[in-house]
């Protein structure tokens, strides 16, 4: 029966590690910078478990009863950390209070343990044989706990399977202890309850914890969330970081604060500046208003229609005080009209021309979205223009996927557009692509271009050099998207899995 | 010691217990909150009509019409009879249909999500010898071009991704199974491959194909149509092509397009399937037409060019050539209960051709056809909203290898929209064959069963494939036929080939359906109706 509790010893050694493990890895995580996040969780986990020891005097009596609630504790508390600081990371402000809180009342009572368990076995063993037997099993068991956790634990379960597990073991040497030494236990049976109960509820949860951990979206935000809605179409997130916000659909990045005036004053000035005296402008997609902003700069546009299904989104850009910041309120222009509507249903009834339209949809990644790159989409949208008219598409990275770029070139080519493609560089994006469509040839030597003033990244000298491609950035497809075939995005998934985190 | 021991044991015992029947219980609970989620819907039989004419048929008539022409069956060939003789100015007929609406097996309805097919829900592109067919479907607005030179409209064309099998836990793109699958069975799929390429292109001694669509086209060269005596069971075994894989893709493709098995079609018709289509040029291998209510598109389109001559709700019966040349029949209005008695110059029966014997009053010279030629079905449409990224996943096809049923087509995915709220309708198809029993037994066998019977296997058979989807479920119609259609029995074909149709089997009486080509595809509908109205053209 000593042995029993030696063996806990073990038990309990290898849990607190695990949880100190845990804390440390999930901190890194969710924030960055692992030094800082691993040595200021050891310290103040080793810190905590000071605190406990010296208040494992004032327990006097029924030392027995006190481990095993101790143990429950530590079982309930640690087995749900990675869970609720996963939760706590996305809902609460400060996050890393939260964060030390719990380590700290973790390390507490684990700090208890051992010097609880010393003076349980103190009359067992002779002072030499328990200091030797008691810190050798403890050592072991942080062994153990530190080989398993970066090659068993994270790897097969991750970090909040894991918890829920050690949780399990804390909660299983409680109840075996307590029908073990019954005899020396008081109120046994209400112990025993109390016991049952947290396993099954560590039990359930383990069951559970697939859902769990889908429900807590454990997937790599770097940044703070700030705002986070699922509309009928998308998941919107916006994060906030250091003054640099960032918004995400469905996990994939569409701007930075940060550069987003090199994405979309060169999805916008490159044609719009070509156009005299442009009168109306329709933005397909673009439900952020930044394209907006920049069509407003022009004193002789007097219409802009937008044409974006998610309304949750265009509501939003028109609301949130940071967005409308941002996009300097051009949703609430008067000369903005919003639709929200499929773009391509919208596209397809269209009868109205338009002076400049900008087609600012997502990356082609799903089949839903590479609809919207068809040959059938182009044709449609080819009758949103006169002879005088300009297209400009946001095509993604041709250094990424220039075959995929170059898929899209060749589809409005097939529906009789001239194309002249063009790429800049975006920080967030890396090397980004679009091209510019018209009924006419164009001619993209002109440097004369009628760009409105305080643009920070276009200028006419530059413009020209933007229509050169290097090698790396020519992809040889000859295919077309089609919806029959969707080889843009076929193409599209194959060019990006290299990329993990692809973004946009 | 010993108490503990025992003690230790109980507790065990208690707490392993509650632990398992809580695991257990909440299981159950799951299960039971999914099971039967709260839905309703239609149940849709064909049959009662038939049913309630025994009695109409003792009854007197009390009026006397006359329609020159009449065409009696408002399915798919009954309508293109309409179709080309109106074309060609032929306007004095009047299709007569039976039930509240016509189509047959191409009929569709449509709820607030989608529109959605019955039955009939994809046309392949034709060969290029079927000048007709391409014309017609070029006059619908499918194609541009040439007759030569045709291009199929992109919007019609199934789109990418078609078609996904469920297989050991997984969807694989494309029907042909090949996760999970051993060396052996990818041989023999590469052997019968081959073997169909082989026949693809390979013609008889009369200079055609083998196999054509539409069928009569195909050779008649003996060596080629005695493979209409054995079953496609049998050929398959002949060749060595019996791995489960193998085994189960010809069932499925063979249950799909005529809703009968390897053991009952003959290997002609088996082969047929995979060997008569040849594409307009390469990239068109495997490519089909559709539309979110199937053929209902095509149908619409006819019946709206027709409006002026459909006339539903009316059964004909008791027809008789008299020796005048004349044709009588009876008229029976369904919304009216008046029963007519109608004299023409001819008749076109357009209707199912195990009928005819009830329908007629001479039962010589009717066509050779059994009521065990045609199985039953079972087809749902569930309306269901997905989650977004259930909903990016589906395919046109999705198919559950090795299940009794054909699997579901999903109504919104020719769909032009880039994004949509995982809201759709699937269909589910279920031949309801059985390889040890006639149809006529598997008829007996399901005459009791009515939507809540079926509900809860339609419901299981989606669960199989997407476990948590009968919570999703809003609403679930279900349509029983019991003649579906007919299927090419061993010895069927040979009927079809080496006793050419004759138009005019009685005076004044034409025969246009897929019956008559012992295959119910909307080509040989086109080709029936396309024929039958140019002999009436003809003879006047």
């Amino acid at each position: 029966m000593t042995y029993l509790l030696l063996f806990s010893v073990f038990v309990v050694a290898t849990c607190g590690l695990v949880y100190e493990l845990i804390t440390g890895a999930l901190a890194s995580y969710l924030l960055g910078d692992s030094v800082t996040q691993f040595s200021t969780i050891i310290g103040t986990y080793l810190f905590a478990m000071g605190v406990g020891s010296y208040f494992s005097k004032f327990f006097t009596r029924n030392l027995l009863n006190v481990f095993i609630e101790i143990e429950m504790i530590i079982g309930l508390i640690g087995g749900f950390s990675a869970a609720f600081l996963f939760l706590s990371y996305e809902y609460v402000v400060s996050f890393r209070f939260i964060l030390y809180s719990v380590i700290f009342i973790i390390g507490c009572f684990v700090g208890l343990e051992i010097p609880l368990l010393m003076r349980i076995l103190q009359d067992r063993f002779e002072f030499k044989d328990l200091v030797s037997k008691i810190f050798t099993y403890d050592y072991i068991g942080a062994l153990i706990a530190s080989i398993s956790f970066p090659l068993l634990l994270v790897p097969y379960l991750g970090l909040v399977r894991s918890s829920l597990l050690f949780g399990i073991f804390n909660v299983a040497v409680a109840l075996v202890t307590i029908i073990v030494f019954k005899s020396e236990i008081k109120s046994e049976g209400f112990l025993r309850f109390k016991a049952i109960a947290t396993l099954v509820l560590l039990v359930v949860a383990f069951g559970y914890s697939e859902k769990m951990v889908s429900f807590l979206e454990v997937q790599n935000y770097r940044e703070r969330i700030v705002f986070k809605k699922n509309t009928a179409y998308q998941k919107i997130i916006l994060t906030q970081n250091a003054g640099e916000m960032k918004l995400f659909l469905n996990g994939n990045l569409q701007f930075s604060s940060k550069d987003e005036y090199r994405y979309h004053e060169s999805l916008v000035h490159v044609g719009l500046s070509r156009i005299e005296k442009p009168k109306k402008v329709l933005i397909l997609g673009g439900g952020d208003g930044l394209a907006a902003r920049e069509v407003l700069k022009y004193p002789s546009v007097q219409k802009i229609l937008l044409v974006d299904l998610d309304g949750q989104m265009t509501q939003l850009f028109k609301t949130n005080p940071i967005l409308v910041d941002l996009n300097k309120n051009a949703l609430n222009d008067p000369k903005v009209e919003v639709l929200n509507e499929d773009a391509f249903v919208w596209v397809k009834n269209n009868k109205e021309f338009f002076d400049f339209v900008i087609v600012d949809f997502p990356d082609p990644s799903q089949f839903a979205l590479g609809k919207l790159y068809s040959k059938t989409f182009y044709s449609y949208l080819t009758s949103t223009i006169d002879a005088n008219g300009l297209i400009a598409v946001q095509s993604t990275s041709p250094y990424i996927a220039k075959n995929s770029f170059q898929i899209i070139v060749n589809t409005l080519n097939d529906v009789a557009l001239y194309t002249k493609p063009y790429h800049v560089y975006v920080p967030s994006f890396g090397e980004w692509g679009y091209v510019l469509a018209a009924k006419a040839p164009m001619d993209t030597a002109e440097t004369n271009l009628a760009l409105p003033a305080g643009l920070q990244f276009i200028s006419s000298e530059m413009v020209p050099y933007l229509f050169q491609f290097s090698k790396d950035l020519i992809g040889d497809s000859k295919d077309i998207n089609r919806l029959n075939n969707q080889i843009l995005v076929r193409t599209f998934e194959q060019e990006w899995e290299p990329f993990s985190h692809h973004e946009n | 010691m010993k108490t503990d021991r025992r003690e230790f044991i109980k507790y065990g015992l208690i707490t392993s217990s509650i632990f398992f029947g809580s695991v257990y219980g909440i299981k159950q609970l799951k299960s039971r909150t999914k099971r039967r989620g709260n839905y309703t819907g239609q149940w849709l039989d064909q049959s009662d009509r038939g049913h309630q004419l025994r009695d109409v048929i003792k009854q007197e008539p009390t009026a006397n019409i006359k329609i020159p022409l009449v065409i009696v069956g408002g399915g798919i060939t009954g309508l293109l009879t309409g179709y080309y003789l109106k074309k060609n100015g032929f306007t004095d007929f009047k299709i007569l249909e039976m039930n509240s609406s016509a189509g047959g097996n191409s009929s569709y309805s449509q709820n607030s999500v989608s529109k959605f097919p019955w039955g009939a829900h994809y046309i392949p592109l034709p060969n290029k010898e079927n000048v007709a067919l391409i014309e017609f479907l070029r006059d619908l607005g499918l194609a541009k071009g040439d007759i030569r030179n045709i291009e199929f409209s992109d919007e019609f064309l199934c789109q990418d991704p078609q078609e996904r099998l469920f297989i050991k836990g997984e969807w694989q793109e494309s029907l042909l199974p090949h996760k999970g699958t051993n060396e052996d069975d990818q041989k023999q799929l590469h052997r019968f491959h081959e073997l169909v390429n082989d026949y693809k292109t390979k013609k008889g001694s009369d200079g055609k194909y083998v196999f054509s669509v539409p069928v009569l086209d195909s050779s008649q060269d003996p060596n080629f149509l005695k493979l209409d005596q054995i079953s496609f069971a049998d050929f398959l075994k002949e060749h060595g092509l019996v791995s489960d894989v193998v085994v189960w893709y010809m069932n499925y493709c063979t249950l799909d397009d005529y809703g009968m098995g390897i053991e009952s079609v003959s290997a002609w018709a088996g082969l047929h399937y995979f060997c008569s289509r040849r594409s307009l040029d390469s990239n068109d291998d495997h490519k089909i037409l559709t539309w979110p209510e199937g053929n209902g598109w095509v149908l619409q389109k006819l019946t709206n060019y027709l409006k002026d001559h459909i006339e539903t709700d009316r059964a004909v019966f008791n027809i008789r050539t008299e020796t005048s040349g004349v044709v009588q029949s009876r008229i029976y209005n369904f919304e009216t209960k008046e029963l007519s008695e109608c004299e023409s110059k001819h008749l076109v029966y357009a209707g199912p051709q195990f009928l005819a014997p009830y329908l007629f009053k001479n039962k010589q010279n009717l066509p050779d056809v059994n009521v065990d030629d045609y199985f039953s079905w079972i087809v749902a449409n569930i309306t269901v909203k997905l989650n977004p990224d259930e909903f990016q996943k589906l395919h046109w096809d999705n198919v559950r290898f090795q299940s009794q049923s054909l699997g579901y087509v999903h109504a919104r995915h020719q769909d032009l929209r880039g994004r949509s709220d995982g809201t759709t309708v699937l269909t589910l198809y279920w031949p309801l064959y059985d390889k040890d029993l006639t149809a006529t037994e598997v008829r007996k066998k399901i005459s009791k069963l009515k939507w809540q019977d079926w509900a809860p296997r339609v419901e299981a058979e989606l669960e199989s494939m997407h476990p948590g989807m009968a919570s999703v479920i809003h609403s679930m119609d279900i349509k029983v036929y019991g003649h579906a259609m007919i299927g090419p029995r061993v010895g069927r074909i040979h009927k079809v080939l080496k006793q050419p149709w004759n138009a005019r089997k009685k005076q004044g009486v034409y025969f246009a359906h897929t019956d008559n080509s012992g295959m119910s595809l909307f080509e040989e509908a086109h080709y029936w109706g396309h024929r039958v109205a140019q002999e009436i053209l003809k003879h006047g």
